[in-house]
């Protein structure tokens, strides 16, 4: 029996942001319906015609005024994929609206965002999510066999989530980088933090397998790879060496290193040491390796518009040829938003809510003040 | 029987051919059945065969565990700006008991131990003596729990023919 769609979905940001892929998992499960796209009334022109483009591709009406379009008492649900320096406070705004939220990651870029946010979203009493891994069965399964005892007493946690896009070999080597702190500039149109970007996914991770809150960090961060992330200052990589707070220690790699640099989407793994085993989660794993005569894969073009390949329009635009040498055969994956739409039938928050998000915020800070000092940092960090 | 040693010259000529460019991050996790000084000294040894890899000098490292909680983990940093973890887990692992992900600025050199065959054993490992310093210097590392910086050191010289960290292509 088919359900009815009970969920409004108002999307905030269109195209050139990860609203390409969220809003097509929301119209494609069958409890919901999009209502229309909407932004910040304030917004440039390249953004509004972005915006435009996305709200005409899906059909749906674009409404150029954030506040306008929050009053439609249809919307349910906000997806929102506005920029990190813009999403703290449209965030805030969907809570205070009474809307739940279904955020991209990672949460917010200051730390002050991410308590107001929270703060707001617990007076309001709506559910939130933000995207992350927690949905995909090797997550899952590493859950299971930690939850089961057996690998004995857990001894150490080590994690790298490796992006494997965008043309590398052209950044300049030899010099350490010097971090700042704050981190600033976190997406920009040819280069993101990547640390952020790619890292939040094991810290995220990490906090959910253990249930446990980081309690101190140390970070190096890297230009190895891109000359885009050199010129705008930005980090291609990170290294962080973490403990939590039962004094688990904890290693995580994280970045992007170019698409040649593996057979599929990336490294994506997570090693989980305990006193009797250790058991490795590879999100490639298990699969099957096919090797045939087809022409061997190859990069892209470069889009100019989307030089590292972030958004799966641009990558269209420039015939992206599909990896086919690994092939998955685990189970199918639910998609992110369906587990939150589960969540919300169960009148359940998510496992990743603002909340949870928040602490990851937290960690990312915490990351880049080591990384800016050459110091470890402890956690909470002061208010 | 495949040993580390053997590992380590096939890593080795792979970074001699130039084919990942210049290597800038490595990820060296091993299991072995060890106790007390053996445990730094296989770290020593590995920590050396890293910082040749990457040929530059070690600025600084940072532990954590201990030989007592079967795990040790190394965080690296070399000159220039370039990194690496080598972490010793003291239980067995899978297949040879050796993964590595050697990245560099034009591919990634991969040894997933989960590729092993069931019959693999554990490599083996030379018992060479160590590094002195360097096996001082992650001692003090696993004592302290913060990051220790190292002596001043000249960038390891390249072997004869090989030359690493060049300009980019």
């Amino acid at each position: 029996m088919s359900q009815p769609q009970r969920y409004g979905i108002l999307c905030v940001t269109g195209s050139h942001t990860h609203q390409e892929n969220y809003a097509a998992a929301f119209a494609a499960d069958r409890r919901c319906r999009l209502i229309a796209l909407t932004d910040e009334a304030n917004v440039d022109r390249r953004r509004r015609d972005l915006n435009e483009r996305l709200a005409k591709a899906l059909g749906i009406p674009y409404i150029p005024d954030l506040d306008k379009a929050l009053g439609d008492k249809d919307v349910n649900i906000v997806c929102s994929c506005a920029p990190p320096e813009r999403r703290g406070r449209i965030a805030v705004r969907c809570a205070q609206a009474r809307k739940h939220l279904y955020l991209d990651k990672s949460l917010v870029p200051q730390l002050r965002e991410a308590d107001d946010l929270v703060t707001a979203v617990q007076k309001a009493g709506v559910k939130s999510h933000m995207f992350s891994f927690i949905s995909q069965p090797w997550a899952r399964e590493a859950k299971r066999l930690l939850d089961s005892k057996r690998l004995g007493t857990l001894l150490a946690i080590h994690a790298d989530t490796f992006f494997s896009k965008g043309r590398t070999g052209t950044a300049t080597l030899g010099q350490r980088r010097r971090e700042e702190y704050p981190p600033q500039r976190h997406q920009l149109v040819e280069a993101k933090r990547e640390m952020d970007n790619c890292g939040i996914y094991p810290i995220t991770l990490i906090r959910w397998l253990t249930g446990r809150r980081y309690r101190s960090v140390y970070c190096v961060t890297g230009n190895y790879f891109f000359q885009e992330h050199q010129k705008h200052n930005v980090e291609d990589f990170g290294i962080i060496s973490a403990t939590l707070d039962d004094g688990l220690p904890v290693t995580i790699g994280s970045g992007r290193y170019g698409w040649t640099s593996h057979p599929a989407a990336g490294t994506n793994r997570i090693v989980l040491v305990g006193s009797e085993q250790t058991i490795v989660v590879d999100a490639n794993r298990p699969r099957l390796q096919v090797y045939t005569d087809e022409t061997p894969w190859s990069p892209p073009n470069t889009h100019k518009e989307d030089p590292m390949g972030f958004w799966s329009s641009t990558m269209q635009e420039v015939h992206l040829r599909p990896k086919t040498t690994w092939a998955a055969c685990g189970p199918a994956a639910q998609t992110d938003a369906a587990y939150f739409l589960d969540r919300l039938d169960a009148n359940r928050d998510s496992e990743i809510n603002v909340a949870e998000a928040a602490h990851g915020t937290e960690v990312l800070l915490a990351a880049y003040r080591s990384a800016s000092t050459r110091e470890m940092v402890t956690l909470p960090l002061a208010r | 029987m495949t040993t580390v040693a053997d590992l380590h010259r096939a890593v080795q000529t792979t970074l001699a051919s130039k084919r990942v460019g210049t290597p800038v991050f490595a990820r060296y996790q091993f299991h072995a059945s060890l106790r007390g000084q053996a445990v730094i000294d296989r770290l020593a040894r590995t920590a050396a065969a890293v910082r040749d890899w990457l040929g530059a000098s070690l600025e600084r490292v940072l532990a954590q565990g201990t030989s007592a909680s079967r795990h040790v983990s190394l965080l690296l940093e070399f000159r220039g700006g370039l990194t690496a973890v080598v972490t010793w887990i003291g239980t067995a692992g899978r297949g040879a008991g050796v993964d590595l992900t050697l990245i560099g600025n034009h591919g990634v050199i991969y040894h997933d131990a989960g590729d092993g065959s069931l019959w693999d054993e554990a490599m083996t490992a030379d018992d060479a003596a160590p590094d002195r310093n360097l096996a001082a210097l992650i001692e003090r590392a696993i004592k302290s729990g913060r990051p220790e910086d190292a002596p001043l050191t000249p960038n390891p010289s390249p072997p004869r023919g090989e030359g690493r960290n060049g300009a980019q292509p």
